[in-house]
């Protein structure tokens, strides 16, 4: 129970500071509103922000599962021999540092669609913690295990399925929790950089259009919304991973 | 009972060496009958789960010969260069019967139906994903094997029959033992390899484990190769103790066990017991003592 309470207890705290502190200071709405104007415009803005959020969750999906598939693919080629992880790691290391924003006018530019445009730039966002943790968990095989394989004269399939994939699967899921939220950051980056001549219609035009006219309330509803699917999508994550690895990885046991 | 004076294992100066030059293991010379109990005991780092693992094929010997279930004597070839073996810097060997298995050195046994062999690690070993039964079954599935009741018989030799469904994580270490004993056993194997399997369990655990061992040895007429490096555990399970000396190892003693001799709680209160303790405990000494001023 406390569990729950605490935190909600904290952010009914925070709120009521954050109230107190802009009524007292008459703060104008158009710098800091107050967390009341906020829930008004959520309340008034709803169908807007909500479909602003279809369209910035669908791109955040769509390139979280494109992220999954080729950040895997990528790892089984990693574990097929430590020469070739040497030549391409560097490269995966590269693309993980180079920042999306600098990147993603390049790939606006280049992608004639919009929205695939959008994709590739938050799936390389969110590629390299499943190429990472993947292939740390493809490597990662009980030694005595493999030599129950090898003893028993299983075939390389055979161990992939039966043996690499299942001890890949915590860390698989490690690296997907922390991917899920760089596909909505990565998201969020590249339509700002879309900017308004952009698709106008995902969140983050909703925020950049709300500072331009000085719409602080909806500015803030638009975060409120963007934090929300974060948690959302993390908790989507987490949920995954839990009925998979429930009963047996130490990692789930606990909480369970 | 032809069966009896066949030989189960037999190694001609089948020795190790690193490659950085560290010699793990002489050559040795070694002959298990089919049937016998016998046991590898010497101080850690003598090389002796090292032999276990040649006579498995998961190491391969540098030089020299491993052989099971042979009745003549069937010569081991190395095959000319066809990749390297990453442990030795030596070419792979591949006996001359063993058809197609290019690379590994598991041997394939001209009867290989009935020459299985299996192996108990240290460890427990189980996947932690998977089921006990599901553990139990896996070298059935790597086989390709119907597995029909075998599993289920396997886990009652081992008194584990309620706990098919249960994980690994929720067993006891000495219930996860039984488990890989289970494992091993369910391919009905003729030949098998424990190395220290209950190094890592309580004395009482141990003492019972140790117990169910010998019964199964008895009761499926299988041949055994176990290594520890207590020597109340070897004096209780085994026909034969080899024992082994440290750097490189090296076999300098053995001792012959009547295997008449009842192996019961009353054997381990005995005063034979006790004296074949002290003579193995004394070889044990006197081959450290001479590798040490050799």
């Amino acid at each position: 129970m406390a569990r729950i309470l605490a935190p909600i207890l904290v952010g009914i705290i925070a709120l009521a500071v954050w109230h107190a502190l802009v009524t007292l200071n008459d703060v104008p709405v158009y710098l800091v509103p107050s967390p009341l104007n906020v829930a008004e415009a959520l309340v008034q803005d709803r169908a807007l922000l909500v479909g602003a959020l279809l369209v910035t969750l669908k791109v955040a999906l769509l390139a979280l599962a494109l992220a999954l598939v080729t950040g895997v693919l990528i790892a089984f080629v990693f574990v097929q021999s430590r020469l070739v992880e040497r030549s391409l790691l560097p490269y995966a290391i590269l693309l993980q540092v180079t920042p999306i924003v600098s990147i993603a006018p390049l790939i606006i530019i280049w992608a004639k669609n919009l929205t695939l445009a959008l994709v590739l730039c938050a799936a390389m966002a969110a590629l390299f913690p499943i190429i990472a943790n993947t292939t740390q968990g493809l490597r990662s095989v009980d030694p005595g295990l493999l030599d129950l394989f090898r003893l028993h004269d299983a075939s390389r399939w055979q161990t992939l399925v039966r043996l690499r994939i299942p001890s890949a699967l915590p860390y698989f899921f490690a690296g997907l929790k922390v991917s899920s939220g760089l596909a909505l950051i990565g998201t969020v980056v590249a339509e700002f950089v879309a900017g308004t001549g952009g698709s106008r219609s995902g969140l983050a035009y909703q925020i950049l259009m709300a500072g331009i006219n000085l719409n602080m309330p909806r500015l803030f509803a638009a975060l409120f919304v963007i934090t929300l699917a974060g948690v959302a999508l993390y908790a989507l994550a987490s949920w995954i991973a839990r009925l998979s690895l429930r009963g047996w990885h130490e990692s789930e046991v606990a909480s369970a | 009972m032809g069966d009896c004076d066949r030989i189960a294992v037999r190694l001609c100066g089948a020795g190790k060496t690193y490659p950085d030059g560290l010699k793990a293991l002489e050559p040795i010379h070694l002959t298990v009958q089919a049937g016998e109990f016998v046991t590898l005991i010497g101080p850690s780092g003598c090389g002796k789960s090292t032999l276990l693992r040649m006579v498995a094929g998961l190491s391969a010997p540098a030089g020299g010969t491993v052989e099971l279930w042979t009745t003549q004597s069937l010569t081991l070839e190395r095959e000319p260069e066809s990749g390297s073996k990453a442990d030795t810097g030596e070419k792979p060997w591949v006996p001359a019967f063993a058809g197609t298995t290019e690379g590994s050195s598991f041997r394939r046994m001209p009867e290989s139906g009935a020459s299985r062999t299996a192996f108990v690690f240290q460890q427990p070993t189980l996947m932690p994903w998977a089921s006990v039964a599901r553990n139990v079954r896996l070298p059935l599935d790597l086989a390709g094997m119907n597995a029909g009741t075998r599993v289920d018989e396997a886990l009652d030799l081992v008194g584990l029959a309620d706990f098919a469904n249960a994980y690994p994580r929720q067993l006891s270490g000495g219930m996860q033992m039984r488990v890989s004993i289970a494992r091993a056993l369910v391919i009905e194997p003729r030949l098998l390899l424990m190395d220290e399997p209950f190094g890592a369990l309580d004395e009482i655990t141990r003492n019972r484990l140790d117990h169910d061992v010998r019964e199964l040895w008895a009761r499926h007429r299988l041949t055994v190769l176990f290594v520890t490096h207590s020597i109340y555990e070897a004096v209780f399970l085994s026909t034969r103790v080899l024992v082994m000396s440290p750097r490189p190892g090296r076999i300098a003693g053995e001792l012959r066990l009547d295997p008449a001799q009842p192996r019961d709680e009353a054997f381990r209160q005995s005063a034979r017991f006790a004296d074949w303790c002290n003579r193995l405990s004394t070889m044990l000494a006197s081959a450290a003592h001479g590798n040490a001023s050799a």
